[in-house]
């Protein structure tokens, strides 16, 4: 791979799912200054087939979509993004955009780990990610259903992105500053100047989203049947399966050769 | 000693592999009043029939070999051992003696996961998991197996707190390396719990770090920043090499990990 000439200013968000990131996102990306924020590491977000980029016309994609037109870039990035890129692609982008950029790390959590759980479990079934304010047709939305196993799993799950980030900032000696999705959700200027300050730009003029928060009466359900659940049952036993890789032939041969075999897909 | 349905008092030290909780566990086993803390757990424990007609027996088993004369168990449990006895037994340990034992549980966790990773992999490598063991091989260099073995071990903790935390069970967290300057904060809520008096830190264990443990750390951190990590370290399981295992693979069937994955 190459190396791009122009070291630019951007930020990257590591997190997980659910954790308002996407909200935060929607306030980025009002500015037109502070790079264009999404989950530009994910295959679905290219525009031309996977089997057409090789490393370095990804990593330039990617690039390229996280800029607003002054050169500065911002990125969320979920462990499974950086994994099945390199897995895809053979480099792990992270490393090779802090070498090549002057980049802030963010690594932004949520506390409430059942909510979030729960709001995972819903959006997934509904296939509704975002609420953004009803132009979703009702027809696409599935029926959601309170499922225990699923939602020990998630829990679990969450527990794991969260602890592969702070392991792989560790491990990679690389700076980072850390928020709270419960202490942004009043007041999310602490992040944008950080942000700002770092990208050399003007701070958001407003903080309006038109995101709307997803929770409601059903999810406090949920939530204490959940905690009923735990407290009764336990842990779910299929919670602790261990991920095994997908079932195909070319696994099969690498296992038999003794070669490593990539994560799963879908998973962490 | 006291008849296994009694309601007992009970310390079970939640960890990972190199955190210093043999070396802790020999502190509190010394006074001969707070229990046998071993990981009792583990695969050689594991000897009553499978499925729930053996779970009576084992549980009844490792409080008995986990206890000393007055009742007291103590026991440490490494997330594999807690996953090995669900699989065999379908019951899990923890939430039984939390339930029907007045147990206290601690979380001790080691901060410096790179000199960890260093000290398992030697570990695994050479079989010498004490000082007065003999090693049966040489140690290696491997710096995939190093990456491999950082993850893991956050891996293990992060699911401690998962574990923890689901369940609403209370605990009291120690790190390593604050307890090797000064391990009376252990040893105090240890004696707290079991009502003992507090006995004069004492142990036969020896600290296992020398100099080529410092000089695998600076290859460990040079190699990362020239090589970054490689992806096979992020990865929980690697299925073990075999006809067997890759017909397990074909079929979506669980298949048999080596290293530190621990196979369901």
């Amino acid at each position: 791979m190459t190396t791009s000439k122009s070291r630019r200013k951007g930020y990257i968000v590591l997190s997980m799912g659910r954790s308002g990131t996407t909200w935060l996102k929607s306030i980025n990306n009002a500015t037109g200054r502070m790079g264009i924020t999404d989950e530009w590491l994910g295959f679905e977000t290219l525009g031309k087939p996977l089997r057409t980029y090789n490393a370095q016309s990804y990593y330039e994609q990617v690039m390229q979509r996280a800029s607003t037109p002054n050169g500065r870039f911002s990125m969320k990035i979920f462990p499974r993004h950086l994994r099945l890129a390199q897995a895809q692609f053979g480099f792990d982008f992270i490393k090779k955009c802090a070498q090549e950029n002057d980049v802030k790390f963010f690594l932004v959590t949520r506390e409430d780990r059942f909510g979030q759980a729960i709001s995972a479990l819903k959006a997934q079934q509904s296939r509704s990610w975002v609420d953004d304010g009803g132009t979703m047709l009702d027809h696409r939305r599935r029926k959601i259903r309170y499922n225990f196993r699923k939602l020990c799993e998630l829990y679990f799950e969450i527990g794991s992105g969260y602890n592969f980030w702070r392991s792989y900032l560790g491990i990679n000696s690389l700076d980072y500053e850390s928020f709270v999705y419960e202490t942004l959700l009043p007041n999310p200027a602490p992040f944008f100047e950080s942000a700002a300050k770092h990208l050399g730009v003007a701070q958001p003029e407003s903080y309006e989203s038109p995101m709307v928060i997803q929770r409601n009466a059903e999810t406090e359900e949920w939530r204490q049947r959940f905690q009923e659940d735990i407290a009764t049952q336990g842990v779910h036993p299929d919670t602790y399966n261990v991920q095994q890789p997908d079932a195909n032939l070319l696994n099969a041969l690498k296992v038999l050769a003794q070669k490593p075999i990539k994560p799963a897909t879908g998973r962490l | 000693m006291t008849p296994s349905n009694a309601r007992r008092k009970g310390l079970i030290l939640l960890s990972m592999p190199r955190s210093g909780s043999s070396w802790l566990a020999s502190l509190s086993n010394a006074s001969g009043k707070m229990g046998v803390a071993d990981e009792w757990l583990d695969f050689s424990h594991l000897t009553p029939p499978k499925g729930p007609k053996g779970r009576p027996l084992f549980n009844e088993q490792t409080l008995r070999t986990a206890s000393t004369e007055n009742g007291h168990f103590a026991i440490k449990i490494f997330p594999r051992q807690l996953l090995q006895v669900i699989d065999k037994y379908e019951f899990d340990f923890i939430r039984r003696a939390m339930r029907e034992h007045d147990t206290k549980l601690l979380l001790l966790e080691r901060t410096d996961h790179k000199s960890q990773a260093i000290s398992l992999v030697r570990a695994m490598q050479t079989g010498q998991w004490r000082v007065d063991q003999p090693a049966a091989k040489t140690a290696k260099y491997n710096f995939g197996a190093l990456s491999q073995a950082y993850f893991h071990i956050c891996r293990g903790y992060d699911f401690w707190r998962s574990y923890l935390a689901l369940q609403g069970f209370p605990h009291q967290c120690f790190t390593y390396e604050e307890l090797s300057k000064n391990p009376a904060p252990y040893l105090e809520s240890v004696c707290s719990h079991f009502g003992e008096v507090m006995p004069t830190p004492a142990s036969s264990l020896e600290i296992q770090r020398d100099p080529q443990s410092l000089d695998w750390l600076a290859q460990f951190e040079a190699d990362i920043e020239a090589y970054g990590i490689p992806a096979s370290a992020y990865q929980q399981t690697q299925p073990t090499a075999g006809v067997a295992n890759a017909i397990n693979v074909l079929r979506g069937k669980p298949a048999k990990t080596n290293r530190f994955g621990y196979s369901s």
